[in-house]
């Protein structure tokens, strides 16, 4: 065993290790300890050095390749393919594209737009609700019984005595002192606590 | 026109408020990108813009739905790559062969526009027949050679190689792992050496 040999045999390992590499190698994508490990190899390995070689002239080859570009009608052609899709996904009429001053694109083709417009429409409508509409009567309680009309007998007295001086015939004050007592209903509550003049009389509202 | 100086995030956000000359930027900068991807991976041109348009009515359809976990141009690329994919497919099921027709070297260069004659889009605008048929061979025979390859080394070399993309957007294009992006692209420039071994020196 020499050291030729001992040489070899470490290159053909490291052969097999670095073979694999040799791609990224030539890219430099390695940590800078392999590269220079795997320079170092390259530099005594001749088949090492023949396929690093033609590796790089293939890359340096493609990145000479032409770029090949779209044809002179391109946008157009691809104006006319979005202006043709269906309208629930195109959501676009006509022309979207400017060589020339550009159409806008539709208002409502993005979701937030559209809700913010929903918003914006409900919120004319209960404006336009609040203002317009009149507002709700005061809503008149059925249950209670019509509050009593207090009259006092001194008030139908001067009232006759006015009224019989004019037109007799026309006095309701005398048809009421001359109606009947059913009709005349009095408030014992309040009858003990005033004078003959000044007794309240509780008159039915459907006289 | 200040959409020129515009980040992608930037003008896909003015695209989703429905701002036309951002959508018109991005086609703007990325359709011959695209189109170059793509006409790598079918070989033809008409094939070729055909899918690059329908790339770009995708991103509009689905333009709500981009939430910028990935950069625009690795959505795109990702758009293009499933629609070389499905057309691959359906040609497989057409014609049992490599999608579209492969550029012939033997039959006359036709262009892009249709006509005869040997001109191809170029990088050098010196007027130099010979040098520019040179040229046109050359990238006949590269795209005959990346034709031989099993589509998924191809994506790989054509994405790192001539479309200029990093191992790790190469991954997310592909959605595949970083150690199986780079195995690709060691087997794929491996077979690349043999197709291309007499043009390796030029």
């Amino acid at each position: 065993m020499n050291l030729q040999w001992f040489n070899k045999q470490r290159r053909r390992v490291q052969c097999q290790l670095f073979s694999s590499k040799l791609s990224e190698y030539v890219d430099g994508t390695l940590d800078r300890d392999l590269m220079w490990q795997i320079k170092n190899h390259v530099a005594v390995c001749a088949s090492c050095m023949d396929v690093v070689d033609s590796l790089n002239s293939i890359a340096r080859l493609l990145g000479l390749a032409n770029r090949h570009e779209v044809s002179s009608n391109f946008s157009g052609a691809l104006e006319a393919r979005i202006a043709a899709l269906p309208r629930k996904t195109a959501q676009a009429t006509g022309s979207v594209f400017a060589n020339r001053t550009a159409l806008s694109w539709p208002k409502w083709s993005s979701a937030p737009v559209r809700l913010t417009g929903s918003f914006a429409a409900a919120a004319m409508v209960l404006i336009g609700l609040l203002v317009f509409m009149k507002p709700p009567s005061v809503p008149v309680s059925v249950m209670m019984p019509p509050a009593p009309a207090v009259v006092r007998i001194s008030d139908l007295v001067d009232q006759h005595r006015e009224q019989s001086a004019g037109d007799p015939l026309s006095d309701a004050s005398a048809q009421l002192l001359a109606s009947s007592v059913d009709t005349i209903k009095v408030d014992p509550a309040m009858n003990h606590k005033l004078s003959d003049d000044d007794a309240a009389v509780l008159v039915d509202e459907e006289m | 026109m200040i959409c020129l100086s515009l980040s992608d995030t930037s003008l896909i956000e003015r695209c989703q408020r429905n701002d036309v000359a951002a959508f018109n930027e991005i086609v703007g900068r990325y359709k011959n990108k695209i189109y170059n991807y793509i006409y790598r991976m079918v070989g033809n041109s008409e094939d070729a813009e055909d899918l690059t348009q329908e790339v770009f009515v995708k991103m509009y359809v689905a333009l709500d739905s981009f939430r910028n976990q990935s950069s625009l141009s690795t959505w795109l690329y990702r758009i293009a790559g499933n629609l070389c994919i499905d057309a691959h497919r359906k040609s497989s099921r057409r014609d049992a062969g490599f999608g579209g027709s492969v550029t012939s070297l033997d039959g006359p260069v036709v262009t892009d526009s249709g006509d005869d004659g040997p001109s191809r889009d170029v990088a050098d605008n010196t007027f130099e027949p010979a040098k520019i048929l040179a040229q046109v061979e050359l990238d006949a025979h590269i795209q005959v050679a990346l034709s031989k390859l099993p589509e998924k080394m191809r994506t790989v070399v054509v994405l790192h190689d001539i479309e200029g993309l990093q191992y790790e957007e190469i991954a997310d294009v592909v959605d595949c792992p970083l150690g199986t992006v780079k195995s690709r692209l060691f087997n794929a420039r491996t077979s690349l050496r043999q197709h291309l071994g007499p043009y390796l020196n030029c």
